[in-house]
């Protein structure tokens, strides 16, 4: 099995559970991948992030087209936050939308 | 209508509401810019064509307003100060309302004696002594006001006088016509570039997800070490699922941009019974609260409306908080020349910043794992209100409920 101690762990925001499960399923494949997590809302990611942001994942994958709070507003949010919360916080924006 | 009405031997091919031009939807005078905006030379040729043919010093393109009490002059030549700035007199001035409530000209040689008019304050503020006025159409025929021709004299109006104001007055009336094809057009347009963009982006990702999904299944099926994840099939089968629903709703969206709808009385009551019947099962099984008031008759397409009723039931019952019994309440009333309709609920609501994005194609506030959908429910509801020259709105607050307001013109389309 991995050993989730050294390798980095991975949040997904995404509200798709077809997007969950292929990341989960490509992240199992992947040696250098530690725990998956997913969130389906921005928001709530959010809030995690602000209750105990010693506990966030090392790598943030971020949907922007999402029902409730969008990428760009969850991105926006978390611009405004403190400065070594932020040092903590490595985002990937993950889109297809040529919209946003 | 109009075609009747026509002097001269030439076709009013922009007068036909059938079969060649496609069908215009409702837009209000303020919409269009024929009232409370600039002169247009559009229409001050017009009126200055009937001062220069008819030889009179004033002519007018007046629209006449009952529900603010005035007539606007869309276009005005040789009218006195204050008038010339103002360009509007309350309806105590205006013969022109006579043109619009009689559908007909309204031939006055001399105002004193004439018994109609003889009261009418125009007489001594503006000086309108000869009036002679032919009404102008809105695209949907209905007279909204009147060309006319002015003098501070007596003057005998002649057959051609009538003749040429008619068929200046159907220039007008082409031109505000015109004016409503061009913006229904452009809302059209638009229409269809949210439609492309959601035909490439929405059902592409499920397209995708459907093809990553079956190259999973594949490397589980190629692997004899790993019993294939029965997770795939399930999310296949909702994915394709999903998308029939789609294409379905968006048949149903775009079909509506024909807008050959017969528009009837309908009885809203009945457009409400009819869609709590089809919702009656899961309106039973969440144990709703239904309450529906007497509502009055509107004019539009029954099958339409109770599509509207029944989306937003569906909502209302879709969306509710699972802490009480859920109630739905339906009340109607007029304000003005408006039927609106309250749709009462006790659901989750929507937080403020979502409010305004409920009604665009596609959008949905809740993963599907929460709450199935399509997304586009509302933006459907929305359509058809347009097509009745209608509004749809709404005010929530979250954990409290949605209010969703259904608005009808009295007299549209």
């Amino acid at each position: 099995m991995n050993d989730h101690s050294t390798k980095p762990s991975v949040l997904f925001v995404d509200d798709d559970p077809v997007d969950q499960l292929l990341y989960q399923r490509l992240g199992n494949r992947c040696e250098a991948i530690g725990t998956i997590n997913t969130e389906s809302y921005a928001d709530r990611a959010l809030a995690r992030i602000l209750d105990t942001p010693e506990l966030i994942e090392d790598l943030i994958f971020l949907d922007m087209n999402l029902p409730r709070m969008s990428g760009i507003e969850f991105l926006e949010s978390v611009d405004k936050l403190s400065e070594d919360i932020k040092a903590r916080l490595n985002i990937v924006v993950a889109t297809t939308s040529i919209r946003e | 209508m109009l075609v009747s009405r026509m002097t001269s031997d030439q076709p009013m091919i922009l007068m036909d509401p059938g079969s060649r031009t496609a069908p215009l939807r409702y837009h209000s005078l303020q919409a269009l810019g024929l009232v409370d905006c600039d002169p247009e030379p559009q229409f001050d040729r017009l009126t200055r064509l009937v001062q220069q043919t008819l030889k009179v010093p004033v002519a007018l393109v007046s629209l006449v307003e009952t529900s603010r009490d005035r007539q606007y002059f869309k276009s005005q030549q040789g009218l006195p100060e204050p008038w010339a700035t103002t360009r509007q007199t309350p309806l105590s001035h205006s013969f022109c309302q006579h043109v619009v409530k009689q559908d007909e000209p309204l031939i006055v040689e001399n105002a004193v004696k004439h018994d109609l008019v003889v009261d009418n304050l125009a007489i001594q503020d503006l000086g309108v002594i000869a009036y002679l006025g032919v009404p102008i159409y809105a695209p949907n025929s209905t007279p909204i006001g009147a060309l006319c021709a002015i003098a501070d004299k007596p003057k005998a109006w002649s057959e051609h006088d009538i003749q040429v104001l008619h068929a200046i007055a159907d220039s007008v009336s082409d031109a505000i016509r015109l004016r409503s094809a061009i913006r229904t057009n452009q809302e059209l347009f638009e229409e269809q570039q949210a439609f492309t963009y959601a035909l490439s982006h929405d059902l592409k990702a499920p397209v995708n997800s459907i093809h990553s999904l079956l190259g999973e299944l594949k490397n589980d099926m190629d692997d004899p070490n790993v019993d294939m994840d029965p997770k795939l099939i399930d999310l296949c089968l909702t994915v394709s699922g999903r998308m029939k629903a789609q294409i379905a709703g968006l048949s149903q969206f775009h079909a509506l941009a024909e807008n050959r709808h017969r528009l009837e009385p309908v009885s809203l009551s009945d457009v409400v019974l009819e869609s709590l019947c089809g919702l009656r099962h899961s309106i039973h099984e969440c144990q709703a609260e239904i309450d529906v008031e007497q509502l009055p008759e509107v004019v539009g397409v029954q099958a339409l409306l109770v599509s509207v009723f029944q989306n937003l039931f569906d909502n209302a019952i879709k969306y509710r908080d699972e802490s009480r019994r859920p109630s739905v309440k339906i009340s109607g009333s007029s304000i003005g020349d408006e039927v609106e309709v309250l749709i009462r609920d006790n659901g989750i609501g929507i937080p403020s910043q979502f409010q305004h994005r409920v009604f665009e194609i596609f959008e949905r506030l809740h993963s599907q794992a929460d709450y199935e959908g399509t997304g586009l429910g509302l933006a459907i509801c929305q359509r058809i209100m347009a097509l009745h020259g209608g509004s749809i709105g709404l005010e929530s607050e979250p954990n409290v409920g949605t209010t969703v307001s259904v608005r009808f013109k009295r007299n549209a389309a």
